[in-house]
Parts: structure tokens; sequence; C-alpha cells
């Protein structure tokens, strides 16, 4: 059994236990139009830099359970001091599978552009600005109803991981040392709350 | 010798609303960026006659057709274009002209150079400005007068090592060179910044040499790193600044590549400075006939092309250079401005004022000060005389004069005499020595106008009270009037060392009524120096407890003393944060000498 359809069962078991309001079940529709936005915060991990995220999506509902969905969004970083910095703009396409009309996972790739710095110890910190290119994953559950024709009104909370890589990281691992530069490798992780009309 | 690409500072935590707007509207970030005239951009290596590829970037802009334009050169060892990642753009406000925005917007086309050797130029220094690097830039305005959009005028203008490239460009005497503006450059680097008064200028000269060896290997964290940035700062800087801008096309990358590897057999300009212990030492393999533009003198004095110099008061010994400069080229039309700044103008330096004032005028007025006289030069006929406009430390405004000191001044002597007492020179000091030996935790700090040049810092001293408890002092009397001082104080040393070689430091101050002591200026000299010369026919051995005689010219000034302020003269042996030490090792007790044609003091008065 793959992955994502163990994912997919134990979704549903939480499903059938949760005590909310049931959606009635309709047969999938035809492919619509579908958008959202979210707003999140999380921690940058270069750096453990706090860091707030602002995305908007659109796109397809195929069928019930699966969609294509375009994301756009910008993140920045609180940092704490001179030197730290971390602002990017990022654009993804995901698949999106929908189960039990409440819980969603996707993930696909993404691009990013900006620039993150910050201290990674004591006398060392990586920084790398350009284009990031990566993947997103995303998983979280949708609280709403559906109306007549099918489409899901949600408010979304859940967990975005985004893996990003830099192909000219600027390391420094002391204070006397010379940088390097090299491939490195961005993550962020966040909670977010949003809504979807899809 | 300032060196820093500018414009570029660690971005700040707060501004994280930039990226918000600069994401969003990427695609017209570059477009808004330039809100000056558009131009045209090339950048590529022109081959001199002696085989090496010198990199050249040109910015023309637009003008109407059949229109032809001048030029004016920017001739570099800091990088004549920075490459910069495409995020910077979109955090701050970036415009890949730089300091030649001023002048395309005036319609010239700016034409920035790498010194052979450096940035993305192939071949290798063997110093600074040595002939073959002047002469690739000669090649560069032989290329730029024969472009279509050039009406065959060119100017040169430049900061600290860029000005004095561009005073020396003049030793060739091409007919389309028709104006230069060297700014804060050194007429005599072997005296002014290297070692003057024979002392060698160490943490300049090391700083420097580290900072132009990091450049030089296309290595913009180093250089940042020797700026004091952070490694987080410089990790982030590095990551938005690649390094010195390739020559366009494909193989850009791989001829800067080849270029920085043929850097690595540049000089090493510490271990050549310190090698070099005479003035009239050779610089490594540059012989003394080709260092610095007062080797060249001769040459410059039969320029035709007219100059516009500015130094600052507190700029190392740059003052003192420029006015050696205006009285040894008499024939060549030279507007001088002496102001109370530091290397570059970017920072007041004025004691009397506070550490945060602005400079006056503001960096940004002296620029247009500059261009106009570039387009007096290159856009006109007009050819100025000569004149020497200077500021006072201690008042506002600049006065004016045609010869140095200014007419109508006088000297006055003051001696040395007993109770650490300056007295009228008139009088008859007592005979004596006082003894003092030598500290050498003593330092002007790091703020000083020693090393200002490098990286252009705020020259600072502050309140001298702590340094004077461990120098030996000598303290006029309250002044019953305000004084004048315009010119080069002297001061004449008879001394004694128990140890066979040292130096002095003789700052010259002001003691306010209320205890607080300001800096004026100072003078430095090793011991084996009897006069200003510190070439090798003028050294003189020194004898441990033997009796010696230096005449000291201070650093020049124009300041003005006020009533009931006092004048001091301190006097140490080492200056830690700025020199080397003399003697290396040991620890020296001066003997200074006081009485009738001893220790004195004497004063340019002005009028």
């Amino acid at each position: 059994m793959s992955t994502t359809m163990s994912l997919a069962l134990l979704l549903a078991t939480h499903s059938a236990l949760a005590q909310v309001p049931e959606v009635a079940a309709t047969p999938d529709e035809a492919a619509r139009l579908r958008a959202g936005v979210s707003l999140a915060t999380g921690v940058f991990l270069a750096g453990a830099t706090p860091e707030l995220d602002l995305t908007a999506r659109a796109g397809v509902q195929l069928t019930r359970r699966w969609a294509l969905v375009g994301e756009a969004g910008l993140t920045w970083g609180l940092p704490k001091e001179t030197g730290t910095f971390l602002a990017y703009g990022h654009l993804g396409v995901l698949a999106e599978a929908t189960f039990a009309d409440r819980y969603f996972i996707a993930a696909g790739p993404l691009v990013a552009f900006g620039l993150w710095s910050a201290p990674t110890g004591t006398a060392s910190a990586s920084a790398a600005a350009g284009l990031f290119p990566g993947v997103d994953l995303r998983l979280g559950a949708g609280f709403g109803s559906r109306d007549d024709s099918g489409r899901r009104h949600q408010f979304t909370v859940g967990l975005d991981a985004k893996l990003m890589i830099a192909g000219a990281a600027v390391s420094a691992s002391s204070a006397t040392a010379p940088a390097t530069i090299g491939p490195g490798l961005g993550t962020s992780l966040i909670l977010f709350l949003g809504y979807e009309a899809k | 010798m300032s060196r820093s690409p500018r414009g570029l500072e660690p971005l700040p935590p707060d501004k994280p609303s930039r990226l918000l707007l600069g994401a969003l509207a990427l695609a017209l970030a570059s477009a808004c960026q330039d809100s000056g005239t558009h131009t045209t951009r090339s950048s590529f290596l022109l081959t001199t006659q002696d085989g090496t590829r010198v990199a050249v970037t040109v910015w023309v802009p637009d003008h109407p057709a059949g229109q032809t334009i001048p030029s004016v050169l920017r001739l570099t060892r800091y990088w004549r274009e920075l490459a910069v990642s495409p995020v910077l753009p979109a955090l701050q406000p970036y415009d890949d002209v730089g300091p030649g925005r001023p002048f395309v917007d005036q319609g010239y086309a700016w034409v920035s150079v790498d010194a052979r050797g450096t940035g993305a130029s192939f071949g290798s220094s063997r110093g600074p400005w040595t002939r073959e690097e002047i002469a690739d830039y000669g090649e560069v305005i032989d290329w730029v007068i024969k472009q279509p959009w050039s009406n065959g005028r060119v100017g040169a203008i430049g900061v600290s090592y860029e000005g004095t490239a561009a005073l020396k460009l003049t030793m060739l005497h091409h007919p389309a060179l028709k104006a230069v503006v060297p700014q804060y450059f050194f007429y005599d680097p072997a005296t002014s910044v290297v070692r003057p008064g024979g002392v060698l200028c160490k943490d300049f000269l090391q700083g420097w040499s580290d900072a132009v060896a990091g450049l030089d290997r296309n290595d913009y964290y180093s250089l940042c790193r020797l700026d004091e940035g952070s490694v987080t700062q410089c990790t982030q800087l590095r990551s938005l600044v690649l390094g010195v801008s390739p020559v366009d096309g494909a193989s850009g990358q791989s001829l800067l590549t080849a270029a920085v590897a043929e850097h690595a057999t540049n000089v090493n300009v510490y271990e050549a400075g310190r090698a070099s212990t005479y003035a009239d030492d050779p610089f490594a393999t540059v012989p003394t006939d080709d260092v610095g533009p007062i080797s060249v003198a001769p040459a410059l004095a039969t320029s035709q092309a007219p100059m516009m110099t500015w130094v600052g008061w507190m700029d190392s010994s740059t003052v003192r250079g420029a006015l050696q400069a205006y009285d040894a080229l008499p024939n060549v039309p030279q507007q001088l401005i002496i102001g109370s700044w530091s290397h570059g103008g970017f920072y007041d330096a004025d004691p009397s004022r506070a550490d945060d004032a602005p400079p006056e005028p503001t960096s940004a007025d002296q620029q247009a000060m500059a261009l106009a006289f570039l387009d007096a030069h290159l856009k006109t006929d007009t050819t100025l005389g000569r004149s020497i406009r200077y500021s006072t430390l201690g008042e506002t405004g600049f006065r004016e004069t045609t010869v140095w000191p200014p007419q109508g001044g006088h000297e006055t002597t003051l001696a040395f005499d007993q109770g650490g007492a300056l007295i009228d020179g008139a009088l008859t000091p007592s005979a004596g020595t006082d003894t003092y030996a030598v500290d050498f935790t003593t330092t002007s700090g790091v703020l000083s106008r020693w090393r200002t040049p490098n990286g252009a810092p705020d020259v600072a001293y502050g309140d001298r009270q702590g340094a004077d408890a461990r120098e030996l002092v000598y303290t006029g009397a309250a002044l019953t009037s305000d004084l004048r001082l315009v010119g080069t104080p002297r001061v004449e040393l008879a001394l004694s060392s128990t140890h066979g070689d040292g130096a002095v430091y003789v700052y010259l101050e002001d003691v306010h009524p209320d205890g607080r002591v300001a800096y004026l200026t100072e003078g430095v000299r090793r011991l084996m120096y009897p006069t200003d010369s510190t070439r090798r026919a003028d050294a003189r051995p020194v004898t441990p407890g033997a009796k010696l005689k230096l005449s000291i010219s201070l650093e020049p000034l124009s300041a003005i003393i006020r009533t009931g302020h006092r004048l001091r003269v301190a006097i140490a042996g080492h200056d830690q944060d700025n020199f080397e030490r003399l003697p290396s090792e040991g620890e020296p007790v001066l003997s200074i000498y006081r009485g009738p044609d001893e220790s004195t003091l004497t004063l340019p008065v002005g009028s």
C-alpha cells in the first residue's frame, strides 16, 4: 500500500471520529476553479529565524478529490540582529488530494526568489540570494460546508514545509576562516491558517 | 585609500517591506530603480600595447543623434563595476552606474577602468600607479576619443587611489585630457601615508594591503571582514555582491577567472612598504622615479590639463602633499580646496564641532562643485586660474588665497620651559632637561588621521586629557585674544634617547578653559632624520645619550584658537594604534632639552 493511501486511510479514520457536522456526500462534480489564501507563521531553519508568510492560491479542482493549484506567496523574517535577513517570494504548483472533504495533502515544485541570511553559530553564518528551486509540502484540514454546486468553503489549518536549494550559498564557519561558496539548503516550517473555496 | 564599493550596507533587520515591494514588482524593479538618464552600457577588454587586457565599462547616456559628448574616466583598483545578485535591486535602490550617475545625468559618458592586475583586468600589479598602469589609461583615452559618440574631450575624477591616478595621468600630456579632479589624493604617498616622518604607518598599510589583496582575489567577503563587518553581515553582503563584474559576453566569467589568476603575482603592498625604509627606496620592484605623482613632478608640471584638487585637514598628510603639488606645478591651473574633512570628504573632522556634524559642504555639494569644474573645461573652453580655498578649524566658511601660506601672516615662536610651560620665545627659558620614559600604550586612537584613508572612516580624537597624561606636555598661557594659525607649525626639538632608534610624536593641542583638550595637528619623526627629508642620504645615526636636533614640520593647518584657550605641545614616543614600534624592543627614555636655542614651537600666525 502506498504511503499516500495509508495517510488517506488514517485521515479518513480521524474524520469518522470527529464530532463535526457531516458534509452531505455528493458525487464528484465537474472541474471548477478554486482559490484560497493563508497566513502563516513558523521558523526558517537557517538561523532559526521566525517568519511570517502570506500566500494566495488559485487552481482547478479537477475532481472532488484531486486538484492542481498554483500558489504565490511572500515570506519575511523577524530577524533579531543586524546581518540577519529573511525575505523571499515563492511560486509553486501543487497537486492536492482532499479526503473526506476535510483533510488535504499537497505537494509540488516551487521556485523562490529572495535572500536568507542568518548566523548559524556564535561565529558562523550562512546566506544565499537569488532563485531557489525546491519543493513544497502542505498538510492540513478544512472546516466548513459545501454549497449546492459542491464547492467547499472552508477555513483551513495545517503545516507547510518548503525545502529550497541555493546553488551558491555563502557559508562562514569561523571568525577567521574565509567564506565558502556552494550549494545550500533552506527549510521553512510554518503553521498556516487560511480560507479555501474549492 | 578608501576602497569599499560604496552604497552597500548590510540590510537592517527592519526592512522586510523592501522585499515585499520588490518581490511584488520584481519585473519592474530594475526599471524603477533608475530614475536618471537612460544609458547604454558595454564592458570589454581593451588590449594595450604590451598585450595586457584591461577591463573597461562604459555607460553612454542617451543623447540626440548626431551630437557627440565628453567623457569622464574613473581609474580604479577597487573594481570598476560590481556584479550583484538580481535580488539586490529588489531589496534596495541599486544603480549599476554607481558613482558615475551624476556624470551621465549631466551628459557625460562614464568610463570606468580596472587597473591592470586588479578587478577583471589581466596582468599583475607591481605597485600603485606604475608607469605601465598610467600608460594603460592613456590607451583608454585613445579608445574613447575614437568612439562615434565622443567629442574628443576627456576628464578624469576620483577619490584617493583613483584621484592619485587621475593626477598622475596628466604626465602623459594626452591632448584629449582637458581636466582632472583628484580628490583626497596622495602626491607623495611614501611620506604622506606609508612612512610619515620615516615611521611605518603600519595599521593603515597592513589594512589596505590586506584589503586590496582580497579585492584582487575577487573576494568580497574578506574585504567586508576587514572592514569589521560581522560574519553574519559579511555572509549576507557576499550573497548579494558577487564580486567584480566580468566583461560582457558568454566568456566573461571564464575571462574573469583567468584574469584573477594572474593577480596572484601582485606585489604585497605591506611587505613592499615595510621594506622601503627610506623615502627614496624602491617600492618592491618599482623604482624611485615611479612611485607616486611626486616622482614624475617635471612631467606633471608641463601638463596643460587644469586640476581641481580636494583634500582634508584631517586626512593623513594629504594637505601637505597637495600644497607641495600646488607649488611644484606652478604653471598648471589648479583649484585647490582644503576642508575640515576626513579622507574622502564624507565626514566633518573639525574637533570644535560635534563628532556627527555633517561636512561643509556636503559630499553631494562637493561632487556638484567638481562637476561644475568639469563642465567648464569639457563643455566649454574656460580655464580657471590658480587658487586655494581653505576652511578653518573652529569657524565656518572658506577663505581664498593664491599663495601658501596666505600673505599677511607672520611667525611667532614659543619656547619650552621648566614646569611644562610654553613661553614667549622672546623670554629666556630656564636651561635643563625633562625626561620622558616612552609609554608604548600611548595612542592617538583608531579614528585618527592615519586610519581615515583606509576605508574613509571619520576622524575624531575626542578629549585628549587622557592621552596627555601619558605624554610630556608643555602648555602656554591663556590667550588674551583669538589666535589664527594658518600654515605649517614647526617644532625644533632638542633631545637625546637612551636607544639608537626611536620616534617622536609631537601634537599641537587646544586646551579649553574647562580643561578639555582638542587635537589640532601633529608631526611624526623617526629620530634618525634631523629634517623633514626621510631620504637615505639625509638619515643620521642615533647615538644613545647623544643630543639630537630635530626640525619637525607638523601637518599644515588653519585653525582659530579662542580667547582664554591655551596652546599645548604634547610629546609621545609611540602611537600604538597607528605606527610601528620604534625601537622594536626596549624601553627608551627621552630627554627633552629646554633653554636658549633648545626646544621651541614656531607658529604660523595668520591675519
